[in-house]
């Protein structure tokens, strides 16, 4: 295992950062540039979601791994590409990062460190276990406050941020992920769905940072139908039987 | 005999003339020609016997509705039948549009339907071709939702395949890339070490 203490940032072998990215040209090398100060020659992996700006040039000028996808699918649609992408080429843990800045890699570490322990098969940066005080507008607080308190009746246990996609996942997930993935604002569903096909994830506290550049691509309409259409989704998932072709006793034979 | 009698006598029997000679040239098919020369007869014998419109006038709107309605699904039906003829739609799509327009037409056509239907169920004629059209108007629109969103999925995983066979493609074109050149560096090296030895 080419996995050592954690004072030189060292990352667990056969591991993939996924960067779904959506016009954030200007947001790319930056965090190129700190993922590589950090942990080195890492695979890294963008999913350019139809960026509408120079992005893909970007991309190319900077020697990336990319998926290039010919229409906007969303987050979720770009994540399923990554994933598949991880699971096609054989990577053991996908550590996924949002393009635009939010996440720093600093923190994957945190991440890491739960996941090395065991016992876990996904875990998820959560933005109010941590020490950094975030702040955000007082109708998306609300929003937060009543997925999470949906999603911790669903899944039976407390979860904290259910719209973090600052996650880490190992092999099992990862092809369960390639198979399904939920469409559209995707992260609270697919708790929900991890916790319903047995798969075991757990929650640690990180710090996120401020947006660098551009805008978030949920505003204060979409913070009313992401509040419908997870509610929906939540609702049914819980409904649906569970999918014997991706259960977790399934999922070893992926490992 | 008045000219809007003369009228559509002469027009019913240009209308026959015209269908037959079609039919007779082979340039209209049998099943239209036979509804054109049927249009044309009814025109001609309206021309002759106008009463008959004044009859459906004095017998209520009921007659004159159940023959509306008998017409319009009857296009509806041989406009549907058509499409999938020409295999502009599938069969499964048509189903509802084949099963109302045979509700209506059947119910327009057959006295039992056109009484008994308002009977059991307290609705005059009119109302209930209005409740079997909005019925299926709201079973189209269901069923185009349901479409519509199986294609978005079929859409999504061709892109998510179309993004991974491209990233592999541009890997290939760059390994190849790579070794064209140290090929052609290595000739070089060859293409060099032989002259040299036969220098020397």
């Amino acid at each position: 295992m080419g996995y050592c203490s954690f004072s030189d940032m060292q990352l667990p072998d056969k591991t993939i950062f996924l960067i779904p990215v959506h016009n954030e040209e200007a947001n790319i090398e930056p965090l190129l540039a700190e993922i590589r100060a950090l942990y080195g020659s890492v695979p890294v992996c963008f999913i350019n979601d139809f960026s509408r700006d120079r992005t893909c040039r970007v991309l190319r000028r900077n020697h990336c791994v990319y998926l290039d996808l010919s229409n906007n699918l969303g987050v979720g649609g770009a994540m399923q590409a990554g994933f598949r992408y991880a699971f096609e080429q054989g990577y053991d843990y996908v550590i996924r990062v949002d393009g635009d800045g939010q996440h720093p890699p600093s923190e994957c570490v945190v991440l890491v460190e739960r996941m090395m322990v065991g016992d876990v098969d996904m875990v998820v940066g959560s933005r109010f276990l941590g020490s950094g005080d975030y702040r955000s507008t007082w109708y998306r607080q609300a929003g937060i406050f009543w997925l999470a308190w949906t999603l911790s009746k669903v899944c039976r246990r407390t979860i904290t941020d259910p719209t973090s996609g600052f996650q880490m996942v190992n092999r099992a997930v990862i092809g369960y992920f390639a198979h399904q993935y939920p469409v559209d604002y995707p992260e609270p569903e697919a708790l929900a769905l991890l916790s319903r096909q047995g798969y075991r994830f757990c929650e640690v506290g990180v710090s996120f940072r401020a947006r660098r550049m551009g805008r978030s691509s949920i505003r204060q309409w979409g913070t009313i139908y992401y509040l419908f259409k997870v509610g929906i989704a939540l609702l049914v998932d819980r409904c649906r039987a569970v999918d014997p072709r991706y259960d977790r006793s399934c999922a070893e034979e992926w490992v | 005999m008045t000219i809007p009698q003369m009228f559509t006598v002469v027009l019913g029997g240009l209308v026959c003339l015209a269908s037959i000679c079609g039919f007779w040239s082979k340039r209209t098919r049998r099943f239209r020609a036979l509804v054109w020369l049927g249009l044309g007869l009814a025109m001609v014998y309206v021309g002759f016997r106008p009463h008959i419109i004044e009859y459906l006038g004095e017998d209520g709107t009921e007659l004159r509705l159940r023959l509306v309605v008998a017409l319009l699904s009857f296009i509806m039906l041989s406009v549907t039948l058509e499409a999938i003829r020409v295999s502009r739609m599938q069969e499964r799509y048509a189903f509802l549009w084949l099963a109302t327009g045979m509700l209506l037409f059947l119910g327009a056509l057959s006295p039992l339907l056109a009484i008994w239907g308002p009977r059991l169920t307290g609705m005059s004629y009119g109302a209930i071709v209005m409740v079997v059209l909005f019925s299926f108007i709201i079973f189209v629109l269901f069923h185009v939702s349901v479409t519509i969103s199986r294609l978005e999925a079929n859409v999504a995983e061709l892109v998510r395949s179309l993004a991974l066979a491209d990233e592999r493609i541009r890997k290939l074109q760059c390994a190849s890339e790579i070794r064209v050149h140290g090929k052609q560096g290595d000739q070089q090296q060859n293409a060099v070490t032989p002259e040299e030895s036969a220098q020397s």
